[in-house]
């Protein structure tokens, strides 16, 4: 059955399909599919031991799974060694040859080796995307690991690959440097149009690089989506749980639609899931600190148990009335705060936007 | 700008299509199968040939285990074990505590002349296992200089303790110091924090955590004395060991059958303490963090003093017995006329080979330095690097640790029943220099190939796979990147090949032939013919050789680091 070309350009740049790798017992990757499209910046992110390191690694070649394929263009590609693919790659120690000077290291795959002329050349056109002119004759030590990491893309760039992969690349950064680069990298990506694969284990910046993100867990993929999907409807307790802060409400059901957590009955946007007993989910910015009292369904009285100034944020602690036991955290923005002045031992009015309660079965827990 | 659209465009579809066998993928899946197979020929195979040896009869019918009865029935090998076990166990005693102190003086105390001290400590590296028991001969012998100041004759136990104590010092004295200088400074501060006088702290912090150093040197020291063949050859006299036993059966009374049995019963116990010994090295590495603070000794005028009045007496002892083998040579007959002469050095007049068996150390020394220091540092690569090769590393990596299990004098045994058996088409090679090197190599392959392979794991683990992005060949990489950044400890490596080809007696001994004995066999030679003047200036030689050997590849290896300093520093 021979693919035919429409078929081929119809194919996702990347693909790999129920592909699982074992390490003895241990189970690293378990029958994972994914397409990436042509252009696109796509995350793995997830708690080390994920499975997230793996697949980028079955991606390049540098392991082999034990079922499933690797598929490029719709061609498989399971089986070729790292040579016969073609994707540039950066690790998180940068991997910088240590003898050899910054323009040495971005033309070290540039063939025919002979060209140095043109290579030179090259080397300099590099350096300038990177934001790093002039730095051809620097050794790597000589550089501070931000800059390191900037050669290394461009050693990664240099051949002008079809797929672009990062392993945690700014993860050994401090953390002003990372920010700016990760900025840089988004840019630079979306300049570049170049397919992008990135393993990270930070949140954060995960949803503010990336096109789509994918969660991982235990060698299982739990949520692809934008990083708004992932951040607003977490497709399960692990999601909801990894990325971004939450409040986790123990509930129980009442109706299709409503549920009880202490003596207060709270209606959610959608139905229940099946079961009797969830876990409420709430994130701190959507517990919603009114000026005054107003009857209205979801909404209950709380004593303000602390008050932390946290920069451009305020975070609360809450005792909701009728939830012994319970704190809630409430994260407010300066313009609430000045429109009302909140101090420990206040009692203030709390909203919890219906349709921002997501309920998740109790006992599915990670 | 970038030509990067274009190029993707026309990349739609795999990377690159398959052209042609993957040379790449062929050649890393081959060449550590060439290792592996050549390990097997040097070292495998001649010990099978042992064992083979000593189930069988002479005509080649399986005899069981009738050998060793006769062996356990024979009153003189029996002696010989005991008197081995009893040696080895007193050199063990007085050795390690000695070399523990020394250590000790140099990594915890801020005593004057450290260095010094420690360059002293590993002197004896540079001399074959004779030449402290040929000194012994002179100041203790029967026409020794200080011969009234020991009770009886240096000739037994009591001479051949001293020549191994001399002997395995610096090797005991090298796991100690390396133990002692991975504690943790943070635990000692913690001690004293909490109240901890001295005694207290030496015994619940800086002696644990130096508990797998000390059963390690323990072992290194008790094996290298069980199969220590120089110093009783020397000292020895009426007191049989095992090693010289061996040497008796197979050369002397060409008795194959017995040679094969004794050398069963020195590997035995080499392959248990090398069991151990692995076992705790893995321990003692995991004991220590990545983010421990070395210790740092502060001056402690009455501590440092004590320390160095120890150290200097240790060094003082040391270098005496080196001095002593020197000066023999050096005067006209000791210790009756001590007017100046060279004409021990013309060795015209003594068997043993003279300067052609020094000539010939030469070649082998340089030999197994240029051959044996590439083959281990290829070897460590297909097994630390190459990822191709994943699934024969552990065969190789299994086949480079081997060697240092087993002892020389057993290796040499090995060698004579392989590669002197008459179905083996190798036969030719036997006598001649190739051989000898190939045995060289092959002895000390496993402290080569664990120096190449540590240096090798402080390389990034990335460098392949980002090169394999790249499409360059690892033999590219190897060349342009891991080499040069590897030189040092390949320097290092053909250093300790050729020391240890200068001094090395116990596989020799059986392999040579009259046109290819080497110095050191030439020392036993010598010395069993009464020339001890000649063997004391072959020594001399030796040391010299190995000393000035040892100086100019440490002076290469300061160069290349200054040219790596170019790139190194900021």
């Amino acid at each position: 059955m021979k693919p035919d070309d429409a078929f081929l350009s119809a194919a996702p740049h990347l693909a790999v399909a129920g592909l699982s790798r074992r390490y003895g017992a241990f189970t690293a990757l378990d029958d994972v599919s994914l397409a990436i499209r042509k252009g696109e910046f796509v995350c793995l992110l997830g708690p080390s031991g994920c499975g997230k390191t793996t697949l980028l690694r079955l991606v390049a070649g540098l392991d082999t799974p034990d079922a499933g394929r690797v598929l490029a263009h719709g061609a498989d590609i399971t089986r070729l060694p790292p040579a016969r693919r073609d994707y540039g790659i950066v690790f998180q120690s940068y991997a910088l040859f240590p003898n050899l000077s910054v323009a040495d290291n971005i033309a070290y795959g540039l063939t025919p080796r002979r060209e140095r002329a043109r290579h030179r050349e090259r080397v300099r056109e590099l350096l300038e995307l990177v934001g790093l002119p002039g730095a051809e004759d620097k050794y790597p030590a000589a550089l501070s690991g931000g800059q390191q990491q900037r050669v290394a893309l461009a050693r990664a760039l240099a051949t002008s690959p079809g797929l672009l992969l990062l392993d945690e690349p700014l993860s050994a950064l401090d953390a002003r440097v990372r920010d700016k680069l990760r900025d840089e990298l988004k840019r630079l990506q979306k300049k570049l149009g170049v397919t992008t694969l990135m393993v990270t284990h930070d949140q954060a910046e995960a949803l503010a690089i990336a096109d789509r993100v994918v969660v991982m867990n235990a060698g299982r993929i739990e949520q692809v989506g934008t990083p708004s999907e992932i951040y607003r409807q977490p497709a399960s307790r692990f999601v909801a749980e990894f990325v971004g802060e939450a409040n986790w409400l123990a509930a129980r059901r009442v109706a299709d639609d409503v549920v009880e957590v202490g003596s207060h009955r709270l209606v959610l946007g959608q139905a229940l899931p099946a079961g009797d007993a969830f876990s409420l989910f709430v994130r701190p910015e959507d517990v919603l600190v009114r000026e005054r009292w107003q009857a209205a369904p979801n909404t209950l009285l709380a004593r303000v148990a602390d008050v932390a100034f946290a920069g451009a944020l305020t975070r609360l602690k809450l005792a909701p009335e009728g939830m012994p036991g319970v704190t809630l955290t409430a994260e407010l923005c300066p313009s609430m705060l000045s429109r009302q002045t909140v101090v420990p031992g206040q009692i203030v009015p709390v909203a919890l936007p219906a349709e921002r309660l997501i309920a998740y079965p109790e006992g599915a827990r990670c | 700008m970038l030509n990067m659209p274009a190029r993707r465009t026309d990349g739609a579809g795999p990377a690159r299509p398959a052209s042609g066998p993957d040379l790449e993928a062929l050649l890393g899946r081959i060449l550590p199968l060439v290792w592996v197979a050549a390990l097997l020929l040097a070292i495998a195979f001649p010990l099978m040939a042992m064992l083979g040896r000593a189930f069988l009869a002479a005509d080649g019918g399986f005899v069981g285990l009738a050998h060793f009865a006769e062996v356990a029935g024979s009153p003189g090998l029996v002696r010989a074990a005991l008197n081995s076990f009893a040696v080895s166990a007193a050199a063990t005693l007085v050795v390690v505590p000695l070399a523990f102190g020394f250590a000790f003086a140099l990594t915890r105390t801020a005593t004057w002349g450290r260095g010094v001290f420690r360059q002293v400590a590993l002197l004896p590296l540079l001399a074959p296992s004779l030449m402290p028991a040929i000194s012994l001969v002179y100041l203790f012998g029967n026409q020794g200089l200080l011969k009234d100041w020991v009770g009886g004759s240096v000739y037994g136990f009591w001479g051949v303790l001293a020549g191994e104590v001399f002997y395995t010092f610096p090797h005991a004295f090298l796991i100690l110091a390396t133990a002692l200088a991975a504690s943790d400074a943070r635990l000692a501060e913690a001690a004293r924090v909490l109240g901890a006088g001295p005694v207290r702290r030496f015994f619940s912090v800086t002696l644990p955590a130096a508990r797998y150093g000390l059963v390690s040197a323990a072992l290194v020291v008790f094996t290298l004395v069980v199969t220590d063949f120089g110093v009783p050859k020397v000292v020895g006299g009426d007191f049989n060991v095992l090693a010289v036993e061996a040497f008796k059966q197979v050369i002397g009374q060409q008795n194959f059958e017995r040679g094969a049995v004794v050398g069963l019963m020195l590997l035995v116990p080499a392959l248990l303490t090398f069991g151990v010994e692995r076992r705790l090295a893995r321990r003692q590495a995991a004991a220590l963090s990545a983010r421990a603070v070395p210790f740092a000794p502060s001056r402690r005028r009455g501590v440092d003093l004590a320390a160095f009045a120890g150290l200097t007496l240790v060094s003082f002892a040391i270098v005496s017995l080196l001095a002593v083998g020197v000066a023999a040579s050096l005067l006209a007959y000791w210790p009756y006329d001590l007017s100046f002469t060279l004409a021990h050095y013309d060795f015209s007049g003594v068997d043993g080979g003279g300067w052609s068996a020094y000539v010939n150390s030469l070649t082998l020394a340089t030999a197994s330095a240029l051959v044996g220091a590439p083959l281990v540092f290829l070897g460590a690569y297909w097994t630390e690097k190459l990822k191709a090769a994943a699934g024969v590393a552990p065969v190789l990596r299994a086949f480079a640790l081997l060697p240092m299990a087993v002892p020389g004098l057993v290796l040499g045994l090995g060698y004579v029943f392989f590669f002197n058996h008459p179905a083996n088409p190798l036969r030719g090679l036997y006598g001649g220099m190739a051989l000898m090197a190939v045995c060289t190599v092959a002895h000390f392959y496993t402290t080569a190939h664990l120096t190449a392979a540590t240096a090798l794991k402080q390389l990034d683990a990335e460098f392949e796979a980002v090169a394999a992005s790249l499409k360059v060949p690892f033999w590219v990489t190897l060349y342009r990147v891991t080499l040069p950044v590897c030189t040092p400890a390949l320097i290092d490596v053909a250093r300790f090949f050729f020391v240890s080809a200068m001094t090395t007696v116990s596989a020799l001994i059986f392999l040579y032939s009259p046109d290819s004995s080497v110095a050191a066999v030439a020392l036993v030679t010598m010395d069993d013919a009464g020339d001890t003047a000649a063997a004391a200036a072959m020594a001399t030689l030796i040391v010299a050789t190995s000393a000035a050997v040892s100086l100019a590849l440490s002076a290469l290896e300061g160069a290349v680091s200054r040219r790596k300093a170019r790139w190194k520093s900021r």
